[in-house]
This record gives structure tokens, C-alpha cells and sequence, in this order.
């Protein structure tokens, strides 16, 4: 599609959607975060799907997955008391206060933008593609741009993001193009199960860092000193009949 | 979906662009088309461009030969038409206005539950899935919201945040499964055994609802014990009314009688719902007769919780505790869906369940009742104007007659085609993947002179037609669309320009029309387009207290419009709260035609119409799967079980790029550890899946998500990602459950295909 026929999807959404999107009165040193509610997660992929289109992530890169816990795919574990269990773990960045892709970074591309509320952001022109911090996120949510992106159709690079350069790394960056537009991430809005939360986590009052106090969230490998800005709130206790 | 390789969408040429297979030459269209150089193998496909005079019309004026009803009908097969007013009700108005006939959808995809006309006498009724978050008890039954209504899902754990309980029952630990406070296995098909055995213990316990049953179901109407019949007025009294049915009224110790045109009881009736009692009727005979409910009871007497464990696989205990927190923890809502239903017996499994609701007043009320959530069938608004013009209706055959044939048990008012079906013209449907018992199905397909595919894809269907016609995706188009779950008017419009030479449905039914018949054409299709279909359809119903009363189109360009219906929209709220007579009307049919499926104008939980009375199926029951009469178990020791895919919609996007790389395009059958180790069969291994009637090949997954004794493979996987075979529906069944060929109203009391009564063995490939 010619550049010039691009709409902003934002734009181009019915009022109401835009209010469904909006995120609000934000302080001037918003600290941006997320809390993914794994009861309600059905592990559908719209997140990762959209987060593809919104982003014109190439084919064969995801910045979004669904991970299931404990095996492949949609595929049980046998639980502590013989039981079947099954939860998802959607995993993109995890924007983290201390972000070991930023230390290993020669060039500086990668940082933490405290412009915009302490995401991690990477600036490709600088990006040399040494991939190092891909080796050192412990999360494994970078992906490298190894040659010309492909898309399923060519010409239908529907998204609102420059591409990135062949030999560079990236990974999400929080929809930074939204926020600034003051829309929550495409994943947060997109959510059909309404899992996410997307918030200032320096807002005691928010809806994101009461739903962390009330649900007890915890963060991915806590123990290693990260600090994500991503909450995990643990499924709901199941009453026996 | 709107691009990529597959899609059907030629560069632009001066004409309608035709694709198309070598079966011309035995139209003997040879010569005419000699100039294209028209050499296609079997079943390869070529398109056809040119400058004009160069064939591409004589093709089109052989369809026109096509046309004469006596070498038999056309037969035009769309899909379920609430997901698309205007476009789908093209193919009904063509069809009228031609002389075509047009194939049924819900009941050919197994979707229309049958318990509900049976019951309810509706087509289908469901409560709106927002309902789901008022309810207290929630019990999802063969159904997974979690991949099959995922925009809803959220509406389960709204209820759970609420307090409500969630109970899941289904033999595959599915991901609605995993949500669940708790998940019962039932082996499949057993789901009226286990019903009927929780409606026991409701029983026993006296925990159902009397008051209920005696105001708005036939429970207290007098069953004659010698003829199976319900008792009229006019057999007690000579001249008296056959539309007034006969209770015993307690308090007076003798008959009274009850009228249809209102639900309740006559003042100071109170009628026995159990007993049987002596009856004298007009010729003096004193004859025996029990209570409809009397014959309820003592079926579900019958069926103690460890009957009813023997049969399901669940425990005794568990239908206990299941029973109790149901019936006492209101309201409680039934979610039943294509995996309860999608049986040769699904509509006594609808019975078993519809029971359950029914015994604890959990019907027409918020929060609760008993909604089978299956297929886009549903028309909201008058279509009538739009699909039948001037009155003129096509004849409307149940699909899987084109597929089987006549049965002895046809209903008569079937309009079979007395030459039989000599072409297939198909629209909105991957036909040659999604139909069950495929093989035979493409045996019917050799008898057809000619397939015409109207399609944005090049899909299985696609591949074997003789003429392809490129449409338009619904991103391409404009039209007006409903679902049964939210009780909205939408209009869809166009967001991209049509691609290549794609044409919506209505412009190719015009360009045809016009060739075929321009007289008809001037009078039916030359001034009318989408949005004047659509203020026809919007007008048709803008009455007052219409379901379109007020809504324009200017509304419906700005968003969707609510319906005028109640919020939440609940079924039977007038029968429940005014004692309006059942059954509400089911559009597109007119209230004459759907009212006779239930002659006391009320809930039927007791049905007197002779099949059931020889068949046994006078109450609820449970009969064994049918397909276990087809295949040995001893042979084909595995069910197998085709649910819904969240990866697709049935077959759409099936080739979607970015989901392949999701779910790695490859078909997976779930089996289960004992079952595979019994087969020297690991995770991943290429795997032979076969009965009697078809086979393929693909991979195992091998988890202990699935249910022992069982094989399951979603439908929708294109024949392509298959090692071998066409996919799973050569193995499903096509067979025809006579019940359904009581009455005759299409898509409404009809032929449901039983997708999941089939069995199969599993080796390795």
C-alpha cells in the first residue's frame, strides 16, 4: 500500500473506540506499565497478532508470544494433585527499571526513555546488530532482523512504524507511537478478555497499581534484579462443588 | 484474507472473468471456446480473459442453457444468512426470481439444535452473552467460548469475579476447561445419560420448580396411557374444542381443560403433575391417563446417579453435588454448544439439559436459562421484502438431501426436485471441504453438470468448480449484519476498493440475472443495490414495537444500533412475565408455519406426534451414538471428535500466514497416552485416521488433554495440509435422524448433521 494512503488507525477509529483506547490524565513523570491478568488470558494470540499489524512486524519475527506454562502449545501439564492444568504467559518486553539490554549495549542504541515514561527503547539507527542484548535479556523477547522483511502480501505493510534496518535488533516497544497519541498499547486495547491493564506505576490510586496490591502480581524472574514494569496477577482460586 | 496468493482476483479484463475446468467440453463448448485455446487437464483450473467475442459470454449463456427446470434444478447453497443480510439474501432472491432451488445451512451444519423447536418450538433462542456475566451458576456443556466466542469470553469471568461458579463439561480438557471451579469428563455422546441422572437427584430432592412446570410447560396435560396421545376437550365432551387439552385438577378430583391461546391455569385449577388417573371420555369408554410429566418422571426415575455415572463416566457423587449447587444457586445458566449438539442424538442430549432449565424455573429469566450458542443463523430483521420479491419464494430443501437423496422418511413437504439436482452453484461456503461424509459427497458432485463457485478464494471448493466467480471479501462490501449473541444491528462497510475483478454476490446475481432473463432483471435487480436492500429489510420492520422500529440507515452508518428488544435480551420473557402462548416467531418464517411444532402452545417436555411415540423418544432419553451401529467399536475402538478451531473460522483463514506460524500448519490429532502407547504411536509421528467411510493422514499429538478412547481433529484444515485425504469430514456422517423429518421447515425443524457420532482406529501412517 503507497505510503500516502496510509490512515492512522487511531484516526481512522469511531469515536467510541478511541475512547475505549484512551488512556487519560497521565502526570508529567508517568512511569508506563502493564499487569497481564493470566485468569482471565485465554491464550487466543489477538495480542501478538495485532501487535504484528500495528507494528509491521516480518513474518517469521513475533515481538508478542503466548507462551503456554509448562509444555507446548494449548497443552496441559498434569498438575500437584493429579489434575489437568492449562494458563498461558503472554511475553513481550518487560520494560524493565534495569534493563541488562541496555548495560551490554556498545553503541547506546538500546535505553531507557525517560521522556516517555521509562520504557525501553531501542534506536535502530544506532543499532549495530552485535545482538548482544539478545543474549543478555533473560527473556528472550528480541528478535534480529536477519535480511529484507518479508509480509504475507507484499505491499500490505499496514502498520504505523518505520521497518527496521536489515542487521538490527528489536522488540516491542510499548506502542510508543500510541502513547504519544495518548492511546494505551494495541495490545491492551485489543485484548478481547480485557486482560490487561496498562498504567502509571508510580500512581498509587491507578487502576494498574491497585490491581498489583489487590491480586498479589509478580513479575518474571523476579530474582534476577530486572525490575520488570510487566505484572503477571495469578488465576483466581477454583471452588470444589 | 482480502489478498495473497489464493485469492481469486484476476488482473482486470473487459468482461466477467470466468475460471474454469474442462467440463465445457462436455458441454460441448468445445468449439466456441476454441479460440481461448482452452486445453485444461481434470481438475486443474484456468482462468479466462480476452477481448470481447472471444468465448467468455457463451459461457455465461450456458448457464443460461442450464436453466431449464425439466432436466432438474439448479441448486444454489449459501451459508447461514445472519451473518449477511443483503448479500446471502442475493442468492435467495436470485433463486426465486430464476427458478432455482435454494439449500438449507443451520441444519446442514449439525448446527440447529433440534431440542429447541422440539422444546421451545424455536428455531433457536438464546440469551445475549452479556447475559452470562448476571448468572450464578454457569454450566457449559460441549462448548468453548474460550476459542470459539473469544470477543465473548470475558462475560465468563466477569460472572466468576462476580461469585458465579463455572462447571465445564467436556470429554477434551479444552481451554474453557481450564478455567472452570470444575471440569467433568463425560464420555462423548453420554450427555443426556448424565443430564438425565443430575434431573434425578433434582427430582428426589424436590428441589424442582412445580409452579413452573404447571404455568408454562404440558407437564400437567393428560396423556390418554392407551393411545400415547395428549387428551383434547373434544374426546371428553362431544363438540368440544381439539385445541383444549385436558389436566386433572386436584382440588376438584376430575378433569378440567385448559385452552392454548394463554399459558397459566384456569382460576382455581390445580392440576396433578404426577398419578394416573380414570378418565371418561364422550363415547362413554373410561379410559387410563397420566400427566405429561408423569412419563418425565418416570424416565428420569429411572435414571439413578449410578445409572447415569455407567453410562457418562461420570461419578455418582460428583451428579449429586452438580444437581444441588445447580437448582439452588439461581440463577443458573446452560451454555450448551456444537460439541453437545453435533450428535445423531443431539436433539434428545438438547432435551435432557433443556430439561434441567425447565424443572427449576430457570427459564426466561436474566442470568439463567438454557441457550445452545451455534452458528450465525440468526435473521433479526423482515428479510422477506429483499429475498422474496413480490412473494415469490424458492423451493428450500434441506442440503443433505442433495447429499443422500429422498429418505422414506422424508417429509413430505420437502419440495425435492422431481428431476433431481443437476447443477451446484455455491456461495459463501468451502462445500467441498465442510460437508459431512465427503466422499459421497463428491459422488453427488460427478452428477452434477456443472459447479459454479462464487468465492474470494481459491479454496478446495474453488479448485473443483467449473466456473469460478472472484467476489469480494466483506472488507470489500457493504451489508448489514446480526448475530445471535448481540442483539445489534450493524452495517458493514466497505474499508479497501474491491480487489482485481472481485464483485460483491449481489453484482454477480445482477450480471446473471441480466443475461439470463432481462425482463427479471429490470423488474428485480436493475434498481436495487445494497444500501436500497437495506432500508427495505429496515422499513419491513419499523413498526411499532418492530424489531427495526426506528432505525435508519443514517444510524447505521455512524455504529451499531440495539435492537428493540429487552436489555438483557432474554427468550420467553413474554411467555414468562405476560403468559404469552409459545412459540415466540422465528424469522424468517411466519409464526403459522413454526407454531405447529408445539400443539399445546407450551414448553413440551412430552411429545405425542406418532415417530416419537414408535421411536421411544417421547420424553427426553438417552439413546446410544448411532455411528456405533455403523462401526464396531470392537473395530473402530475411537471416537472421533471434530470441534472448532480458535485458529479459524471453520475454514476461513485456514491459510492465514501469520496464524500458520502460530500453530505450524500442520494437522494435529489429539489422542491420548493409553491410546497411543496401545499404538506405537509418539507426540508428532504421522498417523492413519479411517473408517468405513474415508481416511487421512496427519500428525499425532499425543497429550492428556483428550479423553481416552477418543481422537480429536478441529475442522477446517484445507485438504492441502493434509499427508493424505481431504480432511476429517471423509470420516463424519451424513445419516438422517427421522425425528428431524417430523415437520418440515427449513433450517427450522430439519436434517442436523451429526458431525461428532463417528468412530474411527487410528495406526500409524
Amino acid at each position: 500500500m503507497p505510503e500516502d494512503t496510509k490512515v492512522s488507525p487511531i484516526e481512522a477509529l469511531p469515536e467510541a473506540s478511541r475512547e475505549y483506547g484512551a488512556i487519560g490524565e497521565v502526570s508529567d513523570e508517568p512511569r508506563w506499565g502493564m499487569a497481564i491478568d493470566t485468569e482471565r488470558c485465554i491464550g487466543c494470540w489477538s495480542c501478538a497478532v495485532i501487535c504484528k499489524s500495528e507494528n509491521d512486524i516480518p513474518l517469521g519475527m513475533w515481538w508478542n508470544r503466548i507462551l503456554t506454562k509448562g509444555d507446548d502449545l494449548d497443552t496441559p501439564t498434569v498438575g500437584e494433585f493429579g489434575g489437568l492444568e492449562m494458563s498461558w504467559v503472554p511475553l513481550a518486553c518487560q520494560h524493565c527499571d534495569d534493563p541488562p539490554c541496555m548495560k551490554v549495549c556498545p553503541t547506546s542504541a538500546t535505553f531507557v526513555d525517560v521522556e516517555h515514561g521509562r520504557l525501553v527503547e531501542v534506536n535502530q539507527e544506532d543499532c549495530i546488530g552485535c545482538r548482544y542484548c539478545m543474549a543478555a535479556c533473560p527473556y528472550g523477547v528480541r528478535v534480529f532482523n536477519w535480511g529484507e522483511p518479508e509480509y504475507p502480501v507484499e505491499g500490505f505493510d499496514l502498520g504505523m512504524v518505520e521497518p527496521r534496518p536489515i542487521g538490527s535488533v528489536e522488540k516491542c516497544t510499548m506502542c510508543l507511537h500510541r502513547l504519544i497519541e495518548g492511546q494505551v498499547p494495541s495490545c491492551v486495547w485489543s485484548c478481547p478478555a480485557q486482560a490487561r491493564i496498562f498504567g502509571d506505576l508510580d500512581d498509587p490510586d491507578g487502576e494498574l497499581v491497585r490491581a498489583i496490591e489487590e491480586r498479589g502480581g509478580t513479575q518474571l524472574l523476579e530474582e534476577k534484579g530486572t525490575k520488570p514494569k510487566v505484572y503477571y496477577l495469578e488465576p483466581r482460586r477454583r471452588r470444589s462443588l | 484474507m482480502a489478498d495473497g496468493p489464493l485469492r481469486v482476483a484476476p488482473p482486470p479484463a473487459d468482461d466477467a472473468v470466468v475460471v474454469v475446468r474442462d467440463v465445457w467440453k462436455r458441454l460441448g463448448t468445445t468449439q466456441a471456446l476454441a479460440g481461448v485455446s482452452l486445453e485444461v487437464q481434470r481438475g486443474q483450473v484456468q482462468v479466462i480473459m480476452g477481448p470481447s467475442g472471444c468465448g467468455k459470454s457463451v459461457l455465461l449463456k450456458h448457464l443460461v442453457g442450464l436453466l431449464r427446470p425439466d432436466r432438474g434444478t439448479i441448486h444454489v447453497f449459501g451459508q447461514v444468512p445472519g451473518s449477511g443480510y443483503v448479500h446471502k439474501g442475493a442468492n435467495y432472491r436470485a433463486a426465486a426470481v430464476l427458478g432455482m432451488s435454494h439449500g438449507t445451512s443451520f441444519d446442514y451444519n449439525g448446527d440447529l439444535p433440534m431440542a429447541m423447536p422440539i422444546t421451545f418450538g424455536v428455531q433457536n433462542a438464546e440469551h445475549e452473552a452479556k447475559d452470562w456475566a448476571n448468572a450464578r451458576f454457569l454450566l457449559v456443556v460441549g462448548a468453548n467460548p474460550l476459542e470459539t466466542r473469544i470477543p465473548d469470553a470475558h462475560f465468563l469471568f466477569d460472572a466468576a469475579a462476580n461469585g458465579a461458579r463455572l462447571v465445564v463439561i467436556d470429554p477434551v480438557f479444552s481451554a474453557t476447561a481450564s478455567k472452570a471451579d470444575t471440569w467433568i469428563r463425560l464420555e462423548p455422546g453420554t450427555d443426556a445419560a448424565f443430564a438425565l441422572g443430575v434431573a434425578h437427584v433434582i427430582w428426589r430432592e424436590g428441589l424442582h420448580d412445580e409452579a413452573f412446570l404447571r404455568t408454562y410447560t404440558d407437564a400437567p396435560l393428560l396423556v390418554n396411557e392407551s393411545t400415547g396421545k395428549r387428551l383434547r376437550e373434544s374426546d371428553l365432551t362431544e363438540g368440544g374444542s381439539a385445541e383444549r387439552f385436558v389436566v386433572w385438577d386436584e382440588r376438584r378430583g376430575g378433569p378440567a381443560t385448559v385452552g392454548i391461546d394463554r399459558l397459566g391455569m384456569p382460576d382455581g385449577v390445580e392440576p396433578a403433575l404426577t398419578g394416573s388417573y380414570e378418565v371418561r371420555l364422550a363415547n362413554g369408554a373410561r379410559i387410563a391417563a397420566r400427566p405429561g410429566f408423569d412419563h418425565v418422571r418416570a424416565e428420569i426415575e429411572s435414571w439413578t446417579p449410578e445409572r447415569a455415572a455407567e453410562v457418562s463416566g461420570a461419578s455418582p457423587e460428583i451428579i449429586e453435588k452438580l444437581a444441588r449447587a445447580y437448582a439452588t444457586e439461581k440463577p443458573a445458566a446452560i451454555l450448551m454448544g456444537g460439541g453437545a449438539n453435533h450428535w445423531y442424538h443431539g436433539d434428545l442430549i438438547g432435551r435432557a439439559y433443556a430439561l434441567l432449565a425447565v424443572m427449576t424455573g430457570n427459564i426466561g429469566r436474566s442470568g439463567g436459562g438454557f441457550s445452545v450458542y451455534v452458528g450465525q443463523y440468526k435473521v433479526r430483521v423482515p428479510t422477506q421484502p429483499w429475498w422474496y420479491p413480490d412473494e415469490i419464494k424458492p423451493p428450500i430443501i434441506s442440503t443433505i438431501y442433495w447429499v443422500e437423496g429422498r429418505t422414506e422418511t422424508m417429509n413430505p413437504a420437502v419440495p425435492y426436485p422431481e428431476n433431481g439436482f443437476k447443477a451446484l452453484f455455491l456461495t459463501f461456503s468451502n462445500f467441498l471441504l465442510q460437508s459431512p461424509n465427503l466422499n459421497r459427497v463428491y459422488e453427488r458432485l460427478r452428477e452434477m453438470e456443472l459447479v459454479v463457485v462464487v468465492d474470494p478464494q481459491m479454496t478446495e471448493t474453488a479448485r473443483w468448480a467449473d466456473v469460478v466467480l472472484p467476489a469480494t471479501t466483506w472488507y470489500e462490501k457493504t451489508d448489514l449484519v446480526a448475530t445471535p449473541l448481540h442483539p445489534f444491528l450493524q452495517l458493514q462497510q466497505p474499508a479497501i476498493p474491491p480487489v482485481g475483478e472481485a464483485r460483491s454476490e449481489l453484482d454477480i446475481w445482477s450480471e446473471l440475472v441480466r443475461r439470463i432473463d432481462p425482463e427479471k432483471w429490470r423488474r428485480y435487480f436493475r434498481d436495487v443495490d445494497e444500501e436500497g436492500a437495506i432500508r427495505m429489510m429496515l422499513a419491513a420492520g419499523d413498526d411499532p414495537g418492530g424489531p427495526t422500529e426506528g432505525i435508519t440507515l443514517e444510524q447505521l452508518r455512524e455504529g451499531p444500533v440495539r435492537l428493540r428488544v429487552p436489555d438483557p435480551d432474554i427468550p420467553f420473557k413474554a411467555q414468562i412475565e405476560d403468559l404469552a402462548p409459545f412459540p415466540p416467531v422465528s424469522l424468517p418464517a411466519p409464526i403459522e408455519a413454526t407454531q405447529v411444532f408445539l400443539p399445546t402452545r407450551r414448553i413440551e417436555l412430552y411429545k405425542e406426534e406418532d415417530r416419537f411415540l414408535e421411536l421411544g423418544e417421547q420424553v427426553a432419553t438417552h439413546k446410544d451414538p448411532y455411528d456405533d451401529g455403523v462401526h464396531d467399536p470392537a473395530e473402530y475402538p475411537l471416537r472421533l471428535l471434530s470441534p472448532h478451531s480458535k485458529w479459524r473460522i471453520h475454514s476461513t483463514y485456514s491459510n492465514n500466514p501469520w496464524l500458520e506460524e502460530i500453530h505450524g500448519g500442520r494437522p494435529r490429532v489429539l489422542m491420548h497416552p493409553a491410546d497411543a502407547e496401545a499404538r506405537g504411536i509418539r507426540d508428532g509421528d504421522e498417523i492413519e485416521v479411517f473408517n468405513s467411510r474415508g481416511s487421512l493422514k496427519a500428525w499425532a499429538h499425543v497429550s492428556e488433554a483428550a479423553a481416552p478412547g477418543t481422537a480429536t481433529l478441529p475442522e477446517g484444515w484445507w485438504s492441502r495440509y493434509f499427508l493424505e485425504g481431504k480432511g476429517v469430514n471423509e470420516l463424519t456422517s451424513s445419516a438422517i435422524n427421522p425425528i428431524h423429518e417430523v415437520w418440515y421447515v427449513p433450517n427450522m425443524w430439519a436434517p442436523s448433521t451429526g458431525w461428532k457420532d463417528c468412530r474411527c482406529e487410528v495406526r500409524r501412517a
